[in-house]
């Protein structure tokens, strides 16, 4: 949770680059007067806001803004919350008041009592203003008490409960609730680490030393990094690993406007760290106020922080897509000509660098990394250029999408696929076409081919039978009707084909010749039938009648769309 | 060898400007800055594209840029935008003084003078893809309200950012907040912005909807360009300069708006409120007198006091001293009597009442069981209300500083101030919530605390040219 600057408690030691940023942060001695806080805050449970003087606190701490900073850490146990007229009204039900017939229950349902409390204090508002207008639109002093008396029996409230009822919804009429209970020592651990947060949030640039990296850990950082649009490298140093965060490179705007970004990565890094209590280092760069200091932070010498043990949502890494045209790319690819796209797939270490490709394509066997590249800012352009090259010697397959905007950066490199894009358009039938011709797996799979299309074509001839071109792929398990087609060009489908009399007819599919033959023999008896009549004929092969009359060489006239006519060449 | 240079943006704040080699001019380099990390890249702030465009052009330069490359209404829009209106003589005259400092300028107008339709005109005039920027929601309303009304836009082609709506067109009303989330986007498309209540601009975060945007065509519209920061002569440099036709008094003289009574009221604390009063404030001075210290200006109070309560246990004391006294002498039992004699003087008028505290609000709303409206007010009680209080339906409402700006009240012609700062955009604004043209003359009611801290803000509120 985030503490507002002008309340969190802060040293700056020493001058120019010597700076260092101190915060304040709340010890185990301090539990007695945290204890203190609580019991306040457990004393004025159900009072409202603006009766809860916080100010009696101020002297428990040296400073006033600790205290501001404990109400901001206790809000995940306490809160203000709005009463409403239901909470006031609140009445145990009796055994005499259950309705016996339905008179009873008309009469109980309409009481005045229970319209008011479903009523939103707007609406009971604007009844009361509404009387008063009928009038003179105010009342006086004088007059006053009368008027509430009347206007309270008119709605039906308790006497002398109207100017309560009035503004139950704002803001400093909330009352005071506990939502869990929480001890001393756990409310100094959320205080210390919001404070490092908030600290985190001034940050400029951020370093951080790891002795360990979880795999997930390292991939939810640049997906994390990327949807908050700063850059974070991780590089493997001396058996540590080192993890900088930095802002994009702006130099018109307040560098301090990322410090939040830089902060959301940051506080995930380190809740992480916490819970797997793995050792590290953190320095950042902070500039609260427009003064730059270093904030220092090690797991050597921590103030008291919470541990994290429970679940948090984020402990469940599902990858995310953090930009329009990744979604359409997902999109697009969740079966493209059999091609798989995974979303930030396992990261590929390269010497000391780590990185996670935005997708992996699978198909079959074949893996290859894609990634998308849209940044515009000439530091990310540099670093991905440098990245590239660094991969390309690897020989690890991967290829790239390039914002149109910017390719003209990348003409340079050599040996790598770059293909471009625009807005949200991504080559999809160009890349297919290089995936076929580079990574394609066909002739491993044409044993297994021509075997299921024996099996196919004997059944067919034994039927006599037809099947679809849409069954055709399913039975064959080709990845598109593209692979279908291909290897029903083949020399080797043609001879099995021939082998057992089957027909393809390019519009349907398979045919046993026995049935060509049954219908031709029908059609050189007739001139012109129609399409209903032929079907009635073959009931069994309907859906092929069309292509098997036109294989013929039939002319086919579609006088309508229910009116076909078949007639003899 | 010709200098090439390509202009366009990338997602961070500054405009990126790459030339084939390095750029020498220096009045061009004023503009710019290098960026270390890039040969002959230099970054600039958008709202200096213009300038800089000026420079490029008057040089042999082959300019290539991706910047609003098509800011112009289409036959559409131009076709609709008519004003149904004819602007008055002030009007066309600050129009016109607008148009001829190339399309920039703050016109100061008090309110109800119809600053809105100088700027409807200007949207016509300039046939620019226009986002109109305004405070709050109300605002936002209001103009999507007087667009529909005062032209042919149907209300589907006028867009909207802002209340949780997120739809750009090519003429678009937005708030300062939701101009700046969505800066990245505003950027590409308009040309010609127009700032309602346009003191607002100089806030620390809206500045930067000013400086984020390459907009050549800029319009300031208050009624009171001053603020207590002094930023104004940022504002000056990043809109325009200020363009005054005329004052309260003329436009009064002249029919515009409502001949008005301003009465300053001396209502004295009683007894024990004095005696209260007396006791803060003896804490307050005496803190400054023990530590030298004369506050002149609000930056004073800030720096001697504010900045200094947690290394000075006393400072802390001395200004919740002083905090308290002025609770005290803003919102006082006799103040409150006053309001009430003052309603009965005025029981079938419309009547606003204004305090700065919002606790004084619901006081008086309690006490004479009026409608209130402040910051936690929703939007639609708070429509509600005003439409209520527009047509009659309610006579009397009280508010905090939410509705001192820009708010069409119709036939309100009795304001009383119970509480507000010395800050002269304050009282003017309170000022112009009764000044709409109607028959008789409209009553300003100011109530001040004599011989009290008060005394001074009352008068630093009136020393305010435009009135």
């Amino acid at each position: 949770m985030r503490i507002a600057l002008a309340e969190l408690e802060f040293d700056i030691k020493g001058s120019g680059n010597k700076s260092t940023f101190q915060p304040l942060y709340l010890k185990a001695e301090d539990r007695n007067k945290v204890s203190a806080f609580i019991q306040f805050l457990d004393k004025n449970l159900k009072k409202k806001k603006s009766d809860i003087n916080i100010e009696i606190l101020d002297d428990l701490f040296p400073s006033y803004k600790v205290i501001r900073a404990l109400l901001v850490s206790s809000l995940r146990s306490y809160s203000y919350l709005s009463l409403t007229y239901k909470d006031i009204f609140q009445e145990e039900e009796s055994e005499d008041r259950k309705a016996t017939d339905i008179t009873s229950f008309i009469k109980e349902n309409t009481s005045k009592n229970l319209k008011i409390s479903n009523m939103q204090p707007s609406e009971f508002r604007e009844k009361v203003f509404d009387i008063i207008n009928d009038d003179k639109g105010f009342v006086t002093i004088e007059e006053r008490a009368k008027v509430i008396e009347e206007i309270e029996k008119e709605i039906g409230i308790p006497d002398g409960l109207l100017v309560n009822f009035l503004y139950l919804d704002i803001d400093s009429e909330k009352v005071l609730i506990k939502t869990e209970d929480i001890d001393s020592t756990q409310l100094i651990y959320y205080h210390n680490y919001d404070v490092i947060e908030t600290t985190l949030s001034f940050s400029v640039d951020l370093q951080m030393r790891l002795k360990s990296l979880p795999g997930y850990l390292a991939k939810k950082l640049v997906y994390l990094s990327k949807k908050n649009y700063v850059f974070s490298d991780i590089v493997l140093e001396d058996e540590e690993y080192r993890i900088s965060i930095q802002p994009p490179l702006e130099m018109f705007r307040d560098q301090g406007g990322w410090g939040r970004n830089m902060a959301n990565v940051a506080s995930y890094v380190l809740r992480v760290l916490l819970r797997e209590e793995i050792p590290f280092q953190l320095n950042a760069i902070v500039e609260p106020r427009k003064r730059k200091a270093l904030f220092k932070l090690s797991s050597d010498d921590l103030p008291l922080l919470p541990t994290f043990r429970r679940q948090e949502e984020d402990l469940v890494f599902r990858p995310a897509i953090d930009s329009k045209v990744e979604e359409q790319f997902l999109k697009s690819w969740r079966n493209y000509h059999g091609w798989k796209a995974i979303p930030e797939p396992e990261a590929i270490i390269v010497g000391k660098k780590m990185y996670v490709p935005d997708f992996l394509l699978e198909r079959g066997d074949k893996t290859i990394f894609l990634e998308i590249v849209g940044y515009y800012t000439t530091k990310y352009i540099q670093k991905k250029k440098n990245q590239m090259n660094e991969l390309a010697k690897t020989g690890i397959p991967i290829i790239y999408l390039v914002d149109e905007n910017i390719i003209s950066n990348f003409v340079d490199l050599r040996g790598i696929k770059i293909f471009g894009y625009s807005g949200t358009n991504t080559p999809n039938q160009d890349l297919a076409r290089l995936l076929d011709k580079e990574y394609s797996d066909f002739e491993k799979r044409l044993p297994k081919f021509k075997e299921t299309l024996k099996q196919i074509c004997k059944s067919l001839a034994e039927g006599p039978s037809l099947i679809t071109l849409q069954e055709l792929n399913d039975k064959l398990q080709t990845y598109s009707e593209n692979e279908t087609n291909r290897f029903m060009e083949s020399e080797e489908a043609k001879e099995i084909l021939e082998n057992h009399k089957i027909v393809l007819l390019p519009s349907f599919g398979l045919v046993s010749s026995t049935i060509i033959e049954e219908i031709n023999n029908y059609m050189t008896k007739i001139k012109k039938i129609s399409l209903s009549s032929l079907k009635d004929q073959f009931p069994n092969y309907k859906e092929a009648l069309i292509s098997i009359c036109q294989y013929l060489g039939c002319s086919v006239k579609w006088k309508s769309i229910d009116q076909v006519e078949i007639s003899n060449p | 060898m010709t200098i090439e240079v390509n202009i366009r943006f990338k997602v961070a704040f500054d405009l990126i400007i790459e030339a084939n080699q390095k750029l020498e001019d220096s009045n061009l380099l004023k503009y710019l800055k290098v960026n270390p990390k890039k040969t002959n890249e230099y970054r600039a702030s958008p709202h200096n594209y213009q300038k800089i465009l000026q420079i490029l052009q008057s040089r042999d330069y082959i300019l290539k840029s991706s910047i609003l490359e098509n800011p112009k209404l289409s036959e559409n829009y131009q076709k609709r935008m008519k004003l149904k209106l004819k602007l008055r003589e002030y009007q066309e005259k600050a129009l016109a003084e607008f148009l001829e400092n190339e399309g920039r300028g703050i016109i100061i107008l008090p309110t109800a003078a119809g600053k809105t339709i100088i700027g409807l005109k200007a949207i016509e005039r300039l046939q620019q893809k226009t986002v109109i920027v305004v405070p709050t929601k109300n605002l936002l309303y209001q103009w999507v309200e007087h667009l529909t009304k005062y032209t042919s836009l149907s209300r589907d082609l006028i867009g909207q950012l802002g209340d949780q709506v997120r739809d750009i067109k090519e003429i678009t009303v937005t708030t300062y907040d939701s101009a700046r989330l969505n800066i990245n986007e505003l950027r590409k498309k308009f040309n010609f912005i127009i700032f309602d209540e346009a003191h607002h601009a100089g806030a620390k975060e809206s500045l930067k909807v000013l400086e984020g945007l390459p907009s050549a065509f800029r319009l300031g519209l208050t009624a009171t360009p001053d603020r207590s920061d002094k930023a104004e002569e940022i504002l000056f440099d990043l809109i325009g300069k200020p363009i005054k036709v005329t004052k309260v008094s003329d436009l009064a003289e002249n029919g515009y708006i409502a001949k008005y009574q301003h009465q300053t009221i001396k209502v004295p604390l009683d007894q024990e409120e004095k005696e209260l009063y007396n006791k803060y404030m003896g804490v307050y001075r005496g803190y400054l007198r023990s530590r030298n210290i004369q506050i002149r200006t609000p930056e004073d109070y800030e720096r001697y006091l504010i900045f200094r309560v947690n290394q000075d246990f006393e400072a802390k004391e001395a200004l919740n001293a002083h905090r308290k006294a002025r609770t005290l002498v803003f919102s006082s039992n006799s103040k409150l009597r006053k309001v009430e004699e003052l309603l009965l003087k005025h029981k079938n008028d419309q009547v606003i009442i204004f305090s700065e505290f919002n606790d004084m609000v619901y006081d008086i709303s309690r006490r004479h069981l009026i409608p209130a409206i402040t910051h936690e007010t929703k939007s639609s009680e708070r429509q509600a209300i005003l439409r209520r209080f527009n047509t009659g339906d309610y006579s009397k409402i009280v508010t905090g500083r939410v509705l001192d700006e820009g708010w069409d009240c119709g036939n309100v012609n009795v304001g009383i101030i119970v509480s507000g700062t010395g800050q002269a955009r304050q009282f003017i604004q309170r000022l112009g919530r009764i000044l709409r043209p109607k028959e008789g003359e409209a009553a300003l009611y100011e109530l001040v605390t004599p011989e009290t801290l008060e005394a001074g803000t009352a008068r630093r509120r009136k020393e305010s040219d435009v009135i």
